[in-house]
């Protein structure tokens, strides 16, 4: 006798089936707008009336935009579990308010106030921390009106770093699903693009180092995504 | 607000003529906005505002009242689908025109009920323009599986 509350196979298969192309529609979405930009100017730089300073502006669009398709495919080779995109090399001493301003610069453009220990040090694989931090800072840019704050601390052998940002907060029935790859909140799914990939790899890069990730709401409202690193 | 052409939102004057079609781009990412600055022009579209999320876009187009606009659709603070019918309110004459990278079902539906056309972004920018224009209704593309 089979097991009346399993799934039948076609149950599995059709579920399977709406997952696959859900992926595909996302994948399809997040990697369509970058390689028509990419096409797009590649263009422009056949016109003959594009002047210097537009050629440039071009030239450094194709360089931002590639980088981004670049980091679409890690992302989903991390998020998938292949390990071969994950950090390369032997940890070293990071410096950690470095690696923050340098993931929040190149995720939104702008660095905010980073406060605590400045002066804390953590070993991680080159770039590591700052793919760590990189999707939590812009998720708190994208969904949380900004970060408020990025704060530093050790707490009891590690090294705690809390992204503080000022939006409402994440709906209590999606606390616990925001590290679980392509899941993205009902709000977030109107409001930005984006694979739902972020804290997924972020927690798989953050494993590689026996570190974790986190996002719960804060006392005084928004959202706070924690990393926690084991202090050197 | 007026903000130079390169920023997030505001009154702009790229490819300005006597005659062209008034146009305010609205996409939250700046290279795509970028893109649409050197593309549209030389069609004799005159970009006279954008905007990176739906609600600068309402205020520009109803600063600019433009002849149409291009409206990205998953945007932050406020989206294209939230911003379509304050658009229409404040820019009664504007005619709207969705580009997105790709459109479900859900979305196809949406915009037809609204009767707003849909294009789907591409480097090429022939299907966009003559929707602006309103003398060809956008292609719409297959459904999807």
């Amino acid at each position: 006798m089979g097991d009346a509350t399993a799934p039948s196979v076609e149950d599995t298969a059709a579920q399977l089936d709406l997952l696959r192309r859900r992926v595909l529609n996302v994948v399809g979405h997040e990697l369509r707008t970058p390689i028509t930009t990419l096409r797009g100017l590649a263009e422009q730089l056949d016109r003959r009336d594009l002047g210097d300073e537009a050629a440039f502006e071009v030239h450094d669009a194709i360089r931002r935009t590639a980088r981004r398709v670049e980091g679409l495919v890690d992302d989903l080779l991390v998020a998938a579990g292949v390990s071969t995109a994950l950090p390369v090399g032997e940890p070293v001493p990071t410096p950690v308010a470095g690696a923050v301003a340098e993931a929040a610069d190149r995720a939104t453009g702008s660095v905010p106030t980073i406060e605590g220990d400045l002066d804390a040090v953590v070993l991680a694989r080159p770039g590591a921390l700052r793919r760590v931090l990189a999707p939590l800072l812009a998720n708190a840019s994208a969904y949380g009106g900004g970060a408020e704050s990025v704060r530093i601390d050790m707490v009891e052998g590690e090294v705690v770093v809390a992204v503080i940002d000022r939006g409402p907060g994440i709906p209590a029935a999606e606390v616990g699903l925001v590290t679980e790859p392509f899941f993205r909140g009902e709000r977030a799914v109107m409001t930005a693009a984006g694979l739902g990939l972020g804290l997924a790899v972020a927690a798989a890069i953050a494993g590689q180092h026996a570190a974790t990730v986190s996002v719960s709401n804060g006392d005084g409202g928004g959202a706070v995504a924690e990393v926690r690193w084991p202090a050197p | 607000m007026a903000r130079p052409v390169n920023g997030q939102g505001g009154a702009t004057g790229s490819g300005g003529s006597e005659g062209a079609l008034r146009v305010v781009v609205v996409d939250d990412e700046p290279d795509v906005r970028l893109l649409l600055r050197l593309q549209l022009p030389p069609e004799g579209v005159h970009i006279v505002g954008e905007a990176g999320d739906g609600a600068t876009a309402v205020q520009v187009c109803q600063a600019t009242r433009p002849d149409a606009v291009v409206l990205d659709l998953l945007m932050p603070i406020m989206t294209g689908f939230e911003a379509i019918p304050a658009i229409r309110e404040h820019a009664p004459d504007t005619r709207i025109v969705a580009y997105t990278a790709s459109a479900g079902q859900f979305v196809r539906d949406k915009m037809a009920e609204l009767d707003v056309a849909l294009v789907l972004k591409s480097g090429d920018a022939s299907d966009l323009v003559a929707a602006l224009r309103g003398e060809d209704p956008a292609e719409q593309p297959a459904s999807p599986a």
